[in-house]
């Protein structure tokens, strides 16, 4: 009843005007990253950060959230109507959303795309709902060596779980967690890592890290290729046909696998949209009832990543207000946005701002509903931002990227540090580092080292603690199982492949 | 005898280990006070490094002694290679061409524009740094691409002082004359 009631002041919030303007910017800003090239999702997001520094909390919260959801949608035209992934979670939208429209059924595609999208994201924000508030009130109850746990599961979890090399990611996580050290400590007032450059003393701040490896590190990366995108292949008219009642009730065992894998996936921290569209169209192939004819273009093959994809939003965002956590790249930056206007998420924040947290669930139902809407309207004129000259973009970005990095804190020297995160990122990207892990190391360093010292300092130094208390325990158990788990597939898939060979060299 | 491809492979991990090893020494000289029986301040940075060390060893010795692919991968690498088989024949690889004199003059520029940004102000700055950028990724309308960061920079220096009320940096004289016109004529006091 409480969560009702909340629920619905959340929407009357949602609903004043510069709440309901920051949320149609925000939809709008998503569906235009994710249809331009050479801009991801989350580099989006972060772009996006500086322009709310002077607005208030709720306005700005909406507005990034608006961006996350929208920008899990708009990839898919592009995928469906030009073979373009405007992101990797778009992937699986080519075996069948772009055969689909090559067979002349685009129309048709984009319309199981916007259906897929309403209802994963609608259904992953009502579990949202209904689970935050549960989940708070356990939370609510843990000591500092549980949250140690949360976010040493957490930070494994995102090394473990990101696509590529394992030991890149740690290594990747390790970089932010010791950058996250740089400064005076605030336990004992001591000097760490400053080397008499007095920029260093005040630490280095996650956004300029966030902003230069993300932003100018993909720019330089493009740059390098010479701003070269994939050649657009118009497939035909840019028009959203929905399906029919029927058509959508013959595959809604594939809308609510899909659904369900997106908001679980998305709980994981690390483990965003990406993975929870990779997954959900994996078990589609595996349990699906028309598996055999997936990739020729079928219904399922669009509803199974597209529901996930945006499913994932609402499932990554539980973590994020329960327990300050955040689930993905994006809500990393939503959780330094809260930060940057005072307020830390976690179990408290729905006692001390319950109108914050609910208006941003409200605004969840709203913007899924808005972003269909917009997209069922002006899909064709937004598509068309595929004609902008990249150079002329990517120069506006970096332009962003200096805004962003200067106005956090109003200093000209930050500008020196995100030209050299910029280089990091680039130089990540090359040798194939995740970035990912190097920013949540950055923003979760210093809350994982205060709840570690404040551990060892409570118990003695008896590190023990960490696995003999159950809630701890557990999560430890499940850190390592995360852990192990790409390691154990991995000897498992090689055992397999030995096992194939000798029998393709008999035939 | 490591290969050059081995060698290639392993050196990234080689300089992060000359880094973590650089930095552990650092953190062993940090100057702190604690109570007796207590950890430092050098504790976790310490911790971290030595995770970094063994990752980068690990990674060294893998690639050096067993390796012939790469490492264990991620869920998304895993579910990735499995595509279904038949199907839309995804976009076909093509190996892209690679301008690294372009990056070195991007990455110049960039740092430039840090440099220079205190002393021209953030008017001039940028739409010299956005031209200049423009004209580095072969935009050929130049006419147009000057008028687009003209236009641009005036547009995102209002909204920041004017509507976000952040202070740009306006440069030192005579430039900071261009910087104080254009804040009188947008109204920002």
């Amino acid at each position: 009843m409480d969560v009702i009631q909340h629920l619905a002041t959340g929407f009357v919030h949602v609903f004043q005007l510069p709440n309901l303007l920051s949320l149609l910017v925000g939809l709008v800003l998503g569906l235009l990253v994710a249809v331009l090239p050479g801009l991801t999702l989350v580099m989006g997001v972060v772009l996006a950060l500086p322009f709310t520094y002077h607005m208030q909390i709720t306005p700005a919260i909406i507005l990034l959230t608006a961006m996350y959801v929208s920008g899990t949608y708009a990839g898919a035209w592009t995928s469906i109507l030009f073979r373009v992934p405007g992101e990797p979670m778009d992937v699986p939208l080519l075996w069948d959303g772009y055969t689909m429209a090559r067979k002349g059924g685009a129309a048709a595609a984009l319309g199981w795309t916007l259906v897929a999208a309403l209802f994963g994201g609608l259904l992953a924000a009502t579990v949202m709902v209904a689970l935050a508030q549960p989940i708070a009130r356990i939370a609510l109850t843990f000591s500092t060596p549980e949250y140690f746990g949360i976010i040493f599961f957490g930070l494994v979890s995102v090394g473990s779980l990101g696509g590529g090399s394992i030991t890149n990611a740690f290594i990747s996580l390790f970089f932010g967690l010791l950058i996250s050290t740089v400064g005076v400590d605030d336990i004992y007032g001591a000097e760490r890592f400053v080397f008499g450059v007095p920029l260093f003393k005040d630490g280095i701040d996650y956004l300029v890290v966030m902003v230069g490896a993300y932003g100018l590190g993909e720019v330089f990366s493009r740059m390098e290729k010479g701003f070269a995108s994939a050649a657009v292949e118009r497939t035909g008219d840019v028009r959203t046909r929905l399906p029919t009642w029927r058509e959508v009730v013959a595959v809604r065992m594939t809308f609510l696998r899909g659904s369900i894998i997106g908001i679980v996936v998305g709980l994981v921290p690390g483990a965003g949209a990406t993975i929870a569209s990779f997954v959900s169209y994996g078990t589609e192939l595996q349990y699906g009832r028309r598996r055999n004819e997936l990739g020729t273009g079928i219904p399922e093959g669009i509803v199974a990543p597209q529901t996930a994809a945006t499913s994932s939003v609402g499932g990554a965002l539980i973590p994020l207000v329960t327990m300050g956590v955040p689930g993905s790249g994006a809500t990393a930056i939503i959780l330094g946005a809260f930060l940057l206007h005072g307020l830390q998420p976690g179990p408290q924040v729905f006692t001390t701002s319950p109108e914050i947290i609910y208006a941003m669930f409200a605004s969840l139902f709203v913007g899924i509903i808005g972003m269909c809407v917009i997209g069922y309207f002006a899909a064709k004129l937004m598509v068309r931002v595929l004609d902008l000259p990249e150079a002329i973009v990517s120069a506006y970005v970096v332009t962003c990227c200096f805004l962003g990095a200067y106005a956090s804190r109003s200093n000209v020297t930050d500008l020196w540090l995100l030209a050299g995160f910029g280089i990091v990122g680039y130089l990540f990207e090359r040798l194939r580092f995740p970035i990912t892990p190097l920013v949540l190391g950055v923003i979760l360093g210093p809350i994982a080292e205060t709840s570690f010292m404040t551990t060892m300092v409570s118990f003695n130094n008896d590190w023990t603690v960490f696995f003999t208390r159950p809630v701890s325990g557990t999560l430890m158990v499940m850190a390592c199982a995360a852990l192990v788990s790409p390691l154990v597939r991995h000897r498992l898939q090689q055992r397999q492949a030995r096992r194939t060979r000798p029998t393709q060299g008999a035939s | 005898m490591v290969s050059r491809r081995k060698a290639a492979r392993i050196a990234p991990y080689v300089v992060v280990l000359g880094i973590a090893g650089f930095l552990y020494r650092s953190a062993s000289q940090i100057d702190y006070f604690a109570p007796a029986g207590r950890i430092g301040p050098d504790f976790w940075p310490k911790m971290v490094l030595v995770l970094m060390i063994a990752a980068c060893v690990y990674e060294i010795v893998r690639i050096g002694l067993f390796s012939k692919d790469d490492s264990a991968s991620g869920v998304l690498q895993t579910l990735s290679a499995s595509p279904p088989t038949d199907q839309s024949q995804p976009p076909p690889r093509v190996e892209q061409p690679s301008y690294p004199l372009r990056l070195v003059l991007g990455i110049a520029l960039t740092v430039l524009y840090a440099a220079v940004v205190p002393i021209t102000g953030f008017f001039l700055t940028t739409v010299g740094y956005l031209v200049a950028f423009m004209a580095l990724g072969r935009y050929p309308r130049m006419v147009l691409a000057v008028g687009v960061s003209f236009a641009g920079t005036l547009l995102l220096l209002y909204f920041f002082m004017k509507v976000a009320y952040i202070s740009l940096p306006i440069g030192h004289a005579p430039f900071s004359a261009v910087s104080l016109y254009l804040m009188q004529v947008m109204g920002v006091r």
